[in-house]
Parts: structure tokens; sequence; C-alpha cells
């Protein structure tokens, strides 16, 4: 096969909020950009999925708040964890995204008809009313106007096109290798600069909230191009996620506007089993505590055969809960007044990912990252309304700091052919037992490895960990990725739109993704925000610091960071 | 996902984008609950590894990359369930596709 090539200043992956951002600020610094993205931009992306909320601190932000009272905010929210110099960057420039953002033509809901002046909701755990909304769809209109923004821009967009590994030759950052899915084709693609914006990875669990391609592709390139990851054990679970029936499962259902109502919580029996773990009150319980405490109660037994718990409703008017959720969950096969409806947390956003310093460089030379893919702002745990604020904030600063290194660089771009052929070789394999005339009859399929996956990742790295759960599951992802590795292969032999391919190509991420989560979660030997060691269940002091996660030929190292990055300065 | 019996599908095959389009039948078994999407996910992922089936899916209903076509009805396919007795299920892509069920990669 041969490879084709193209040459530009910075490389994007991914085309949701984060990445169309940053390509945006890269055309402004006078780089050539391109953006790649393994789906399509109109819909891909976790940004198309935030709903409500887009926090920040406005000119017209209530008496009292501040960019330092909104850093506070995230920083208790992220228990110690979180990288001060990023919450008050985040804090500080969140404005000046909402502003751009209605300078592309977000018209922000107003406190009232004709007015100018954006509505501001109030979200649990900030101190102040900060969230900016458009009806019940942010995201889908940010997404909306930075595309059209891009196109204006000529920015070109490779749709359809997986980035496999970074190419990296002593040290130096040489470009992508990816796979043309509508062709089959090998790319590399040149440059000195590479952005990586592409979201979370909580599809490696069973039970997850996400859009399919939440697979940690940035987190496993990273980790095989050698750059360091944070905080990879501080997954958050959204406590109330559908189990059944089959068409709901994955949804999210609104415990925290029905909970306050007067919602419980009832094990397989029908008991409600709150008050039996000492957690306070359920209506003041946020959605780590749910979490944690539901996850006890299904260990202990009191799960459904599906493995969930129900909430129950009863006694209360269904015309008081969130209509337009109603409506969805009618189609899927839950009745509108089912007064039972059967959960479980499911995983739901990554903490943690590339450690990024100020500018949105990561520990790799040209390497930059925004967005889900990154570690170091939330901590232990994510305050609600910030997704957005981070992939604009943050994706603007990559987008800018990436063209200015590009811009910078004169040296051969070029790597070695040899370093080429190694970077491809996986993909190369793939496609080669996939098209071997004398087929492996007992080749392992791209979903039965998923299934693995999520099976190893809801079982032991799920919202409750214990030491030899972790240890099991780190065995099982070390066996299964050297079996993919040799014996993974499409059943189909054209290579143009393999669906087999490409989650071949996913799955090599999750595979690494779980595994530098289970590992972070084994080494944290204590209990904290998203992380719940059920044999170190207290908080420790020690542990007051991010966990760095890094690969070379030397193996894996992992390192203590107090407080992000302080402890190198 | 308790078994009951099977579905019979005719689902359409396309080679390219402008090519002409067969349909192809598929016995699927039948899962309580199961949405269009789940049942194409399954025909993909268990029967037949050369049907070209990509979701993005915003998996609650309002992105709208999802639409199909469902016995000449158009539906989005991750918020609707397989009918209770449906006889033949008979599924096309309703966007515009380039093979089989996988958008045209158009922005």
């Amino acid at each position: 096969l041969e490879v084709a090539r193209q040459r530009y200043d910075v490389v994007i992956i991914g085309s949701g909020g984060a990445g169309l951002r940053a390509a945006l600020a890269a055309a402004e610094q006078g780089a050539r950009p391109v953006i790649i993205t393994k789906g399509q931009p109109q819909w891909s992306g976790g940004t198309l999925s935030a709903h409500y909320s887009f926090c920040a601190v406005l000119p017209t932000a209530l008496p009292g708040d501040s960019p330092e009272v909104f850093a506070q905010d995230i920083l208790r929210s992220g228990e110690g964890i979180s990288d001060p110099k990023l919450v008050s960057m985040l804090a500080e420039r969140a404005g000046d995204a909402v502003a751009y953002a209605q300078s592309l033509g977000v018209k922000f809901d107003p406190v009232e008809e004709g007015s100018n002046v954006p509505h501001l909701g109030w979200l649990a755990g900030h101190t102040y009313a900060r969230a900016v909304h458009v009806g019940n769809a942010v995201g889908r209109e940010l997404i909306r106007v930075l595309l059209k923004a891009v196109k204006k821009a000529q920015i070109p967009i490779h749709a359809f096109t997986s980035a496999t590994d970074l190419i990296v030759e002593d040290g130096v950052l040489k470009g992508v290798a990816a796979f043309h899915i509508p062709t089959g084709e090998l790319r590399i693609y040149e440059a000195p600069a590479v952005i990586m914006a592409t979201g979370g990875g909580s599809q490696i669990y069973e039970l997850n909230t996400n859009p399919m391609e939440a697979t940690g592709d940035g987190y496993g390139i990273a980790l095989r191009a050698g750059a360091e990851l944070i905080d990879m054990e501080f997954v958050q679970f959204y406590p109330t996620v559908f189990v059944a029936p089959a068409g709901a499962r994955g949804l999210m259902f609104n415990s925290g506007i029905l909970i306050p109502k007067g919602a419980r919580l009832l094990n397989r029996h029908g008991e409600d089993f709150w008050d039996k773990y000492g957690a306070g009150p359920l209506v003041e319980a946020t959605r780590d505590v749910m979490t944690r405490v539901m996850s006890q109660e299904i260990a202990a037994g009191g799960g459904t055969d599906q493995g969930g718990l129900y909430i129950s409703t009863r006694g209360m008017d269904p015309r008081e809960f969130p209509q337009m959720q109603q409506k969805l969950l009618a189609d899927v096969g839950v009745a509108p007044d089912a007064e039972l409806k059967e959960v479980a947390p499911g995983a739901h956003y990554f903490m943690g990912g590339l450690r990024i310093d100020e500018n949105a460089a990561s520990s790799l030379p040209g390497l930059y990252a925004a967005g889900e893919c990154t570690g170091g702002i939330h901590g232990a745990n994510r305050l609600a309304g910030n997704a957005l604020s981070e992939n604009q904030v943050f994706g603007a600063i990559a987008g800018t700091h990436a063209a200015k290194f590009a811009l910078r660089q004169t040296g051969l771009l070029k790597a070695s052919a040899q370093l080429e052929e190694r970077v491809l070789a996986p993909v190369r394999e793939l496609i080669g037992r996939t098209q071997s005339p004398s087929p492996d009859r007992d080749a392992i399929r791209p979903s039965e490895g998923w299934k693995q996956v999520q099976s190893v990742m809801q079982r032991w790295v799920g919202a409750t960990r214990t030491e030899a759960g972790l240890k099991d599951a780190i065995s099982a992802l070390d066996a299964l990725r050297v079996e993919c590795s040799q014996r993974m292969a499409a059943r189909d032999a054209s290579l143009a739109y393999n669906r087999d391919i490409s989650r071949a190509l996913d799955l090599r991420n999750m595979i690494d993704t779980g595994w530098m989560a289970a590992l972070a979660a084994l080494e944290r030997k204590e209990s904290r925000g998203a992380h719940v060691r059920l044999d170190a269940p207290e908080e420790n002091e020690e542990w007051t610091c991010s966990l760095a996660v890094s690969l070379s030929e030397q193996g894996v190292t992992l390192r203590k960071l107090k407080r992000g990055r302080e402890a190198e300065a | 996902m308790r078994e009951t019996a099977h579905l019979v599908c005719e689902i359409a095959r396309k080679p390219s984008a402008d090519g002409s389009v067969r349909f192809q039948t598929y016995q699927v078994p039948r899962q309580e609950g199961m949405t269009v999407q789940d049942l194409l996910r399954y025909i993909a992922d268990e029967l037949d590894g050369t049907l070209a089936f990509f979701e993005h899916s915003c998996r609650r209903g309002f992105c709208g990359s999802c639409l199909v076509t469902v016995n000449g009805k158009k539906v989005l396919s991750c918020r609707t369930l397989v009918p209770a007795d449906p006889g033949i299920l008979r599924i096309e892509p309703a966007l515009k596709t380039a093979r089989d069920f996988w958008p045209a990669d158009e922005v």
C-alpha cells in the first residue's frame, strides 16, 4: 500500500468544540491548519451533547462574582488535584470565550425578551449563577457557528480520517499517521505542530453516556508517542443512567431535578437502602456521593439482574418531569408514568488526560492539546457546566501557540522511512491479516475486543475499585493488547468504509486508555472525588497530587506531581 | 435482553454512492426493547462484516444523523423501537450515503 503525503503547519485531530476553535486560532496566526476527524464535524464529538450550559464570569455577572470566585469553585470541586494555573486561566478567559461565540453569531437566551444581556443559570457547585445557555442545545449552536467560521476561513476538514499515531523521531514531532476510511488509504500528515482535540474515552465502559466515538483516541495516541498524561484514574460517573430497557440503555435520567422533588433509590427487593451507608441526606448528595453509595449497594447484592437499582418516583406527578426527556424515554420504551426506572452509575467524563501548560503545550514539544482529552483542570471531580468553557478557552490557546511554534520551525520535517514504517506497522498488519489469502479462522473481531474492554473496565475499574480487581484489569488488558496486535482482522477484505477496521483502530486506543486508568487507579491508594478504592476508603493527604503516566522504550513511568506541575518548578 | 423470536429484515445494500440498490435479507434475533439502530448494529457486528454502517449518534434523538426509512417511513433509528409485529422490516438510508448506510463524507 502506497502512503499518501500531505504537509501542513498544524494538524488538528478532532472536530468538536476544541478542535474547531483551535483551527480558527491557528489560521489567525497565519499558519496553515488542517482538521482531521474520524467522523464528520456536524455530527461528531461530545460538544454537541452539551445541552444547557457554558459557564463564565461576564461583564454582566452577578454582584460579588469574579474570575477568582469562579476559580475557587473549580478548585474546591477538584479536591486538591486541579492545576491552579490552568484553572485561573479558564476562569479569567471564559468570559472572552462567550464573547467570541457571540461574535460568531450565538444568541444566548436573554434575561428578558429584547435584552442583549444573557440570562445566567445556576448550577450545583457554583457560588453564583454563571451559565449562559441557548434553549436546550448550547453545544449544537456552538458547533454550528464554529463550523461556519471554519468553512469561511477555508480551513480544510478531512472527514472519516482516523489518526492512528504520531510520528516522533528522536524526540521531535514530525507529523501524524492516519487511515482514510472511505478509501483505505494510509496517510502521513507532515507537520511540526499537532493539536490533540479528541474528546474523552467513556466508551471504554460498558455503561456510559457518551457518543460511540468517545474511545480515548487522544489518550492512546499520546501515550504511545511518549507524552505525559495525568489524573487518568479520575472518571466521572453520572449516577442515574438507564440500564434497561435495551433501547434506553446509556440515557441519563435526570435525578438532579427529581430527587429534590422526592424521588428515592431502591434496591432489587424494593428497599430504600440510602440511609444504610451514612452518606447524609439523599437530596444533598452530589454525583460522586450517589455513585459511591449506589455502587456499594450493587456490589453488596442489591442490584437487579441487569446490574441496576431502581429510582422511584412513586407519588410524584409525571407532568412535573422534564418533558423533552419524557418524550425520548417514551419513544425508547419507558412508560412515561412508570414509577420505577432501572438505573446505575455510568461513565460520563474523563477528568484526566494530556498534561498541558498555560500555552496548552504537552510534555512533547510541538504537541498541544485542548478539551476533554487534557487533564489538570477538573482534578478529582468536574464541576457541571465547564466543558464548553474549557474547550473554547484552551482550544484558542492551543491554536495560537501551536501555530506560533510551527511557524518558528525551519528544520527538516520528514522522518526517516524506517521510522515511518514502524509507526504505520500496526495498521499495515491489520490490513494484511484482513486481506490475507489464508485468513485465520479464529481471528479476533473488533466488536469482540470492544466488548472485552468494556466488560473489564465496568467490572474492575468502575465506580468502586480494589487492588485485586485493578491488577486483574491490567493483566486482562495487557493480554488483549497482544492478542489484538497479532490476531485481530476485519471480516470484509474491501478497505472502503470498512466498519471493522475503523473499530479496530478505536480499540487500540480503548485498550491503552483503560490500561492507564487501571494503572493510575492501582497506584493511588486512597479514595478522593470520583476515585473510590474500597480497600483504601479514606482520603490521604500524601495523595494531594496528580499522578503522571508516560511510556518510553524503558517501559512505563508513574510520577507524582504536587498540584499539577508546581512541584517541578 | 431476552431472546424471543427472529425478525426478518430486508436491508438496503449499495456498493457505492451512485451504485444500484439491492435488498439483502437477514434474520435477527429479536431482543426486548431494541431500537432500529440496535438492529442495524447487530447486523453489522454479528451477522455481516461487509455491511458499511457508521454511528455518530448523540444517542439522544436530536443530532439527526441516524435518520433511516423503515417500511417507507422516515425515523430517527436511535429513538425508534423495532415494532411489535412488523412482518418484514425493510430498512433503507434516508440521508445521502457513500456505501450501504455509511454517510456521504461531504461536509
